[in-house]
């Protein structure tokens, strides 16, 4: 059994919970609700699993080409998710959070997902901790996307199913915050790494640019939450707009342009 | 009218209106960088306000953006500096807040450590140093940094996985520190900061042996005294020399091709004679008078390193301000869903 398989049995997981939130849209029932979770649950673990593995034969924490971040991108959204689930029992949610991890790991699926040499300025506990950091505020990112995106839903359609618009909101600005807060993280350690490494905290390249513009969008975010007429709706569009910088940072410029974290 | 300004700097709205300002700015103005590579090509192998004022500066019309958002960030530090300082005057009332506002603290420190380093630093990238020579840091008056050794590592795949230079660093010629520069593993003093980039070697002259067949290598620089008390003076080598048709000679590439030595004889009468030796073809005719007999076998190759050396006064400033963002960014996180419960937030 190689690991390729165990991540192939996760997505089946996560495509099986993605069609249990959707049929209990329809039947609204506890039952389903409660599969569709343990689907979640089991796919999370397989993923995990998965990628300890990768992480034990590699040596080095596997985050170094496009299959390998899309796949951390997933396990983290999954981890987020999970949190917010067990935390708030957000249920209905699931459907699109668990049909954009499905997304994240159909392109993945498709890509090399051979483990490559690590390059001797990756080998440093700075690029797992930056990796870590930067991965889970971009879960978190996509997240309050999700949230977002549901409290139009909400506020237009009035899903039974779905929270309240109040807790819709409080999870939006919940996801915000903490995606901040880490990718603040993630920016404070490859700053320190680029310092030892490069002999400068601050590179002028397209991706150093557009990292700093997502920390100063959300960052605005975090003060936008405490105007009023930017709360609710407004702070709804805004995370979909971060979420569009985010991907654009993450796969726009890794893709289409030339700059120094290229993803192949 | 005091108030109403120092309540317009600390203005949460402002600082929202002009960070969204520098972002739209910085977003839009960004996606010229790849297009100009010349332009914004090279922009980490200066200091941003090196940048600012030889490149940027003759060339407003593609780099305006980047004035505009340097100010708007300028205004963003007072901003974010008015309202800690508003905070630290209410710190009674407002310490649940100490999180945010070491965060905000942390940020003044970095821009301003930013726009410190941008003016007073300096970056000299790629610099090339052979082993055992010493390089004076130009823009640093006293202080000079020497290669003492270099080691390369090689994986077992064959490419080199880390390039050890054992270097020490010196002020008026005493030493100051010794440390090896390897990939992760910097040089760091103050605000100094010295990175492996590359390395290699170079031919830097031959090895040669007597009729005794005993080695003796020969590099530019050295000088040979010879049996007949000719003095015999290796002026510079060159590891490709060009014979042009009409006799004339130029340097053609590092590689060694037609090695060569420009040299100068002083024969034990007085006499002098200069010129070029090429070992690949015959001895010249006054070197044999010289009585030269050495016969040329192999290039010596000498061992060198390409650093990074930068300085950044403000470096330790920018760490000061990480750590302070750190700590408020932990005790954010950990307070804040105290502070959520409590309902503890402002609504303006």
């Amino acid at each position: 059994m190689n690991s390729l398989l165990l991540l192939k049995l996760a997505s089946g997981c996560y495509l099986l919970s993605v069609a249990g939130y959707l049929l209990n849209l329809h039947f609204n029932a506890k039952r389903l609700q409660q599969i569709s979770f343990s689907c979640v649950v089991s796919g999370f673990l397989l993923q995990t699993i998965c990628l300890g593995w990768r992480w034990h034969i590699a040596g080095f924490l596997p985050v170094t080409n496009l299959f390998s971040t899309l796949f951390f991108f997933s396990w983290s959204l999954a981890a987020c998710y999970l949190y917010f689930d067990i935390r708030y029992r957000i249920g209905a949610t699931g459907l699109f959070v668990m049909f954009l991890n499905l997304t994240l790991l159909f392109f993945a699926l498709g890509r090399d997902s051979t483990l490559p040499t690590l390059i001797s300025s990756l080998d440093t506990p700075f690029f797992s901790l930056h990796i870590i950091f930067s991965f889970l505020g971009y879960a978190l990112f996509a997240m309050a996307f999700s949230l977002g995106i549901l409290y139009l839903v909400q506020r237009v359609f009035t899903v039974s199913q779905l929270p309240s618009l109040a807790v819709l909101r409080k999870l939006n600005e919940e996801s915000i915050f903490l995606g901040f807060a880490l990718f603040t993280l993630c920016m404070i350690v490859g700053a320190i790494w680029a310092h030892w490494a490069w002999g400068y905290y601050f590179s002028w390249n397209i991706k150093g640019i557009w990292s700093f513009l997502v920390w100063l969008f959300y960052a605005g975010m975090c003060h936008a939450k405490f105007i009023k007429r930017w709360q609710g709706t407004g702070y709804a569009l805004l995370s979909i707009i971060g979420f569009g910088v985010v991907l654009f940072t993450y796969l726009g410029i890794g893709l289409l342009l030339e700059s120094n974290h290229p993803l192949e | 009218m005091l108030k109403t300004t120092w309540s317009l700097l600390c203005s949460l709205k402002v600082a929202i209106f002009v960070a969204s300002g520098a972002t739209l700015l910085l977003m839009g103005g960004s996606l010229q960088v790849p297009s100009h590579p010349t332009l914004f090509g090279h922009m980490d192998q200066v200091p941003f306000g090196t940048w600012l004022s030889e490149t940027a500066l003759p060339h407003l019309s593609k780099t305006w953006w980047f004035w505009g958002a340097a100010a708007l960030m300028i205004l963003l530090g007072v901003n974010t500096l008015c309202c800690f300082i508003d905070w630290l005057f209410n710190l009674k009332a407002r310490w649940k807040k100490c999180g945010e506002y070491l965060l905000h603290l942390g940020v003044i420190l970095i821009l301003g450590a930013y726009i410190w380093g941008s003016i007073s630093g300096w970056r000299n990238s790629d610099t090339k140093i052979a082993v055992g020579d010493q390089i004076v840091l130009k823009d640093w008056p006293g202080y000079a940094l020497k290669l003492n050794s270099f080691k390369p590592i090689f994986g077992t795949n064959g490419p080199p996985i880390d390039m050890i230079s054992h270097v020490t660093l010196l002020r008026d010629d005493t030493p100051l520190l010794e440390a090896d520069v390897a990939i992760n593993a910097p040089l760091l003093r103050g605000g100094l900061v010295v990175t492996p980039v590359s390395f290699g070697k170079e031919p830097v002259g031959l090895i040669f042996t007597d009729r005794t067949e005993t080695s003796q290598t020969i590099e530019g620089g050295d000088t040979l005294t010879t049996d007949n008390g000719s003095r015999i003076e290796f002026l510079r080598f060159i590891p490709d020399l060009k014979q042009h048709r009409d006799g004339s000679l130029s340097y053609r590439t590092d590689r060694v091709g037609t090695p060569a030595f420009q040299i100068k004889i002083t024969f034990a009468d007085g006499n002098q004679w200069q010129g070029w030796y090429t070992p690949t073809t015959a001895v010249p005719r006054p070197l044999q008078m010289a009585g030269f007999v050495l016969r040329p076998r192999a290039v010596a190759y000498q061992d060198y390193s390409i650093l990074t050396i930068n300085y950044d006064p403000g470096a330790p400033m920018a760490m000061a301000g990480a750590i302070f963002m750190t700590t408020g960014v932990l005790i954010s996180l950990f307070s804040f869903y105290r502070k959520r419960t409590r309902n503890d937030r402002p609504s303006i």
